[in-house]
């Protein structure tokens, strides 16, 4: 044995993830970093100023609750009603592979094209309102557009079907022959929902609820063609664009985009708190 | 549902697929059957012979295509499986990945209604029975697979079934565990007297574990039997294949009396014994490489000669192919050691020549 | 054995069980009203913008009064909807070959490598994923606009990437963990140095994934409004900008040809999400989670 072990030569593979790694950390990082420390040199001010003008400014945080009031019950909607259908389709057959392809439509249209087509369908002369008038479920106008109600209605066509795939992909991964199991042991398929299938998708609803939450959380589009983006559907987001590309206030839009991942950070995290106390192992029934 | 029962009849059960091409067929033909109290029954066969689907069917996972289940008087191919209350250990076992040890075993008391404080003793006293005392908190991740094993078979017995139905239990398991396990299912079995129904591929399991073995191909059953009359008196060629006979030759008939019959080909002329009747001129002879024996004297008949080919020395004994003038490959376990290339002549008694109609599908 | 466990009777189970049927009858039916009438009615609103591109004047009745096809050449010239898709395809499939140039080499380290700070690394290319475009693309525009590149083609798809090389290395890492790293031991024992092993072994099995890869970031990257929004020029929009822009102004302009303009861009990004499908599952365009590829 030689005095001296050979060091392990330098590894070229690992020169490979360089190029991405450096982009991201230039792109993604520096601009996060130069945005959070530009947020606390605003032009004029000490280096909270931008905050404080944020909390104190009447149009600017009441947005804050503006969008809570609109991603909560979205994604409250989108997941709750997506966790029974994604339940009752978690046998393979030919339903499930239409329903999952018909969902995936809306959703890589984009909320563009469904703000345009709410706007004509959900409209005041569009086929719903006619479709009631003729019918006499509602006599009047219906009030979709250009409000609060709206912006919710598209939140829920471009986030259910999200939140419906990926509770589906959970479900299908819990192997069926626990249910089975606990049929011969007297579970009738009620219980089997209750013990078997709730407790093992815990982990996965929270993370659902995260991801659609953030998504609606972050509503730009919707809020101002099929919103009101003066008052009742002002989200945050406005508000830092506004600051940005109307006001040339780096500083302050910074200060808002910040806020706004900060809020969002927290209810992620403490969704993901409640994710602890279900168990979060393999979810399958035998020997690993 | 009840805890004890004095038969379990399956009647012309049956249960068909859609296959490929949306043709229908038969997982499982006409399978009747009556089970004890009691009974220790193992179904045994191949893979795709029925048997997991006969099991499947009796435990309530799979509707009836045809045929009925009853325990006793009550009628219970109608009922869905959390109603009929038998006890089933699943090959992988199907244990919950977020329950501990002691709540899955309780698992089934659990769904009963019983409450928390009559759970704990039952509990203790079935890990007792599977020798798991001291593991109660664990997770089933944190087990072995034998262990898990034991876990399942606590869960099912736990909820005293009139039956329990277990599906390959020991297919997952290595050789050595598998041999421990078998004996603790046979020392279970008989401190509870548990009607059970085992599926099985292996004939030692079922030879050493059943009171009653049925034999399955193809859906269809072939021999419904105890141990010794399927090991010894193979109801036809399958069987006898799948019980160990490996020697299957198809030879001419020369004369048949009162079930003893006479084969004679170039290089090989014996006699046997028929139980079927046989149609046309030949028929095939099964004999187990255990009971030819080398010849050291010269015996009056079924004598046959060949030359040794092969030698798998095994200790004890070998297993050596003897190839006959006309190229027929004979299997025989001889004691001691044979030499390679040797002229010998083996015997096998009369009796334990079996001969059946000859095979149609070759 | 004492018979103190209570009986799954058997004689109540055949009322209970029928009423139970019932119960399960109208939950089921209500998930599948539920389900139907979204699908419906999405499919309506679809409809209706087709419609309305479709219509001579359409105000307040069932179907519009007269039928034209002026629209869309209106649109066109409009909008210039010529150099709008040919900016769209530009950035869309630049940000394709960029994306797969960076994120296929880093996903392979990744899936056959472990070293010190890989779970670091791999958060890293998590996080622009689990963030929304928003909220990085505030700060993101800041620094585009400071070092110049803001408003440009360069800028826009500079942007872009930053969403797809993740999703990239998402998508290709279980991709090639499934290949077996054998295969390439023994392609260096019949005599291939690294770039022919690459040509010849990997880049053939990997081509299955690489093509799901494009397909996803394509289909994302025609729809993906705020990042392009954010750090467009007027001359660097993509069709979706465009398309928002439309609606935004289309008091001035008349509603039809704004309809006309949003059924260009559905069927743009349609052909190609249709195109998509035949290859890949439907779940991976959305789902985070990934999906291993199926062992043919």
């Amino acid at each position: 044995m030689s005095a001296l072990a050979p060091r392990t030569p330098f590894d070229r593979a690992l020169l490979l993830v360089v190029p991405a790694a450096a982009f991201m950390l230039l792109l993604f990082v520096y601009p996060f970093l130069y945005g959070l420390v530009l947020s606390f040199e605003p032009a004029q001010g000490g280096w909270l100023a931008n905050y404080h003008k944020f909390f104190t400014t009447g149009n600017l945080w009441p947005t804050i609750g503006t969008t809570l009031k609109l991603a909560l019950p979205a994604t409250l909607i989108n997941v709750f009603v997506a966790l029974p259908i994604a339940y009752r389709m978690r046998v393979k057959s030919r339903w499930q592979r239409w329903t999952t392809t018909l969902l995936v439509v809306p959703i890589t249209l984009g909320t563009v094209l469904i703000a345009e087509g709410m706007l004509i369908y959900f409209g005041p002369r569009g086929w719903l309102a006619q479709f009631l008038q003729v019918t006499h479920l509602y006599d009047g106008s219906i009030r979709l557009t250009h409000n609060y109600w709206g912006v919710l209605i598209s939140l829920v066509i471009s986030g259910f079907p999200f939140a419906f795939l990926l509770i589906l992909s959970y479900i299908t991964g819990i192997d069926p022959v626990l249910a089975r199991a606990a049929s011969t042991l007297g579970a009738d398929p009620k219980a089997q929902f209750r013990h078997i299938y709730l407790p093992l998708l815990g982990p996965g609803l929270a993370m659902c609820f995260c991801l659609a939450f953030v998504q609606a959380f972050s509503v730009f589009p919707s809020a101002v063609l099929l919103g009101a983006p003066a008052g009742p559907t002002r989200v945050i987001s406005i508000a830092a664009y506004e600051a940005a590309f109307e006001q040339y206030d780096y500083s302050l839009a910074s200060a808002i985009a910040m806020i706004m991942g900060a809020v969002q950070l927290a209810i992620v995290a403490f969704a993901l708190s409640l994710r602890g106390w279900f168990y979060k192992g393999p979810v399958t029934g035998g020997k690993g | 549902m009840k805890h004890d029962f004095n038969e379990l009849r399956l009647d012309r059960v049956t249960r068909r697929f859609a296959g490929a091409g949306g043709r229908a067929f038969n997982a499982l033909s006409e399978l009747t059957l009556n089970v004890r109290r009691g009974e220790f029954i193992a179904l045994l066969g191949p893979s795709g012979c029925g048997k997991s689907t006969a099991l499947n069917c009796i435990v309530g996972l799979l509707p009836l295509s045809g045929g009925t289940i009853h325990l006793d008087e009550i009628r219970i191919d109608t009922l869905p499986p959390e109603r009929r209350g038998f006890g089933m250990v699943f090959q992988n076992y199907a244990l919950f990945p977020h329950m501990s040890v002691a709540k899955n075993i309780g698992f089934g008391l659990r769904m009963r209604g019983m409450p928390q404080s009559a759970i704990r003793p039952r509990v203790a006293n079935a890990l007792k029975l599977v020798q798991l005392t001291g593991q109660e908190h664990k997770l089933p991740g944190q087990l072995s697979g034998g262990q898990q094993q034991r876990v399942a078979i606590a869960r099912a017995i736990v909820i005293e079934p009139p039956l329990i139905l277990m599906d390959e239990p020991l297919s997952n398991l290595d050789a050595k565990l598998r041999l421990e396990t078998r004996s603790e299912i046979r020392r279970i079995h008989r401190e509870l007297g548990r009607a059970t129904i085992y599926v099985t591929h292996d004939q030692d399991e079922a030879l050493s574990l059943a009171d009653r073995i049925v034999v399955m191909k193809d859906g269809v059953v072939q021999q419904i039997g105890t141990p010794q009359e399927v090991y010894a008196q193979p109801a036809n060629l399958h069987v006898a294949r799948f019980m160990g006979y490996r020697n299957v030759i198809e030879l001419p008939v020369t004369g048949e009396r009162d079930g003893r019959v006479t084969l004679e080909a170039a290089d090989i002329k014996l006699t046997g014994m028929s139980r079927l009747p046989l149609d046309g001129l030949r028929a095939s002879v099964a004999i187990r490489p255990e009971e030819i024996t080398i010849a050291t004297q010269p015996a009056a008949e079924n004598v046959v000669a060949g030359r040794v080919d092969n030698v798998e020395y095994g200790g004890r004994d070998s297993l050596v192919d003897v190839v006959t003038a006309g190229g027929t490959r004979l299997h025989v376990r001889a004691a001691g050691s044979v030499s390679l290339g040797a002229n010998v002549l083996v015997h096998v008694p009369p009796e334990r020549v079996l001969v059946y109609p000859r095979e149609q599908t070759e | 054995m004492n018979a103190t466990l209570r009986d799954v009777a058997a004689v109540p189970a055949v009322r209970s069980y029928r009423g139970a049927a019932w119960a399960e009858r109208v939950w089921r039916g209500t998930l599948w009203g539920v389900m139907t009438l979204f699908i419906v009615n999405v499919a309506l609103m679809i409809a209706a913008v087709a419609t309305s591109s479709f219509a001579r004047r359409w105000l307040g009745t069932w179907l519009p009064i007269g039928w034209t096809t002026s629209w869309y050449a209106d649109a066109w010239k409009e909008f210039q909807l010529a150099s709008i898709l040919w900016v769209t395809v530009e950035v869309v499939f630049a940000v394709v070959f960029l994306s797969l140039l960076i994120g296929v080499p880093a996903a392979y380290t990744l899936a056959r490598r472990n070293f010190r700070g890989k779970r670091a690394l791999m958060l890293l290319f998590l996080l622009p994923l689990m963030v929304p475009p928003i909220t990085y693309g505030i700060p993101l525009a800041t620094v585009l606009y400071q070092t110049g590149f803001g408003g440009t083609l360069s800028g826009v798809i500079l942007a872009n990437l930053i969403p797809a090389a993740p999703f990239v290395i998402l998508v290709m890492t279980p991709f090639i963990e499934q290949i077996d790293p054998n295969l390439e031991s023994a392609a260096r024992v019949f005599g291939a140095n690294t770039a022919r092993m690459f040509m010849h072994v990997l880049v053939p099995l990997l081509a299955p994934g690489i093509l799901a890869a494009s397909l996803l970031v394509l289909v994302r990257t025609i729809a993906l409004f705020e990042l392009t929004f954010l750090t467009a020029g007027p001359d660097s929009q993509t069709l979706v900008v465009a398309l928002y822009y439309a609606v935004f102004a289309a008091g001035v302009r008349a509603p039809q040809s704004v309809d006309a303009m949003a059924m260009i861009y559905m069927i743009v990004t349609l052909v190609w999400l249709l195109i998509a499908m035949r290859f890949v599952n439907p779940t991976q365009l959305v789902s985070r989670v990934k999906e291993p590829p199926q062992t043919a």
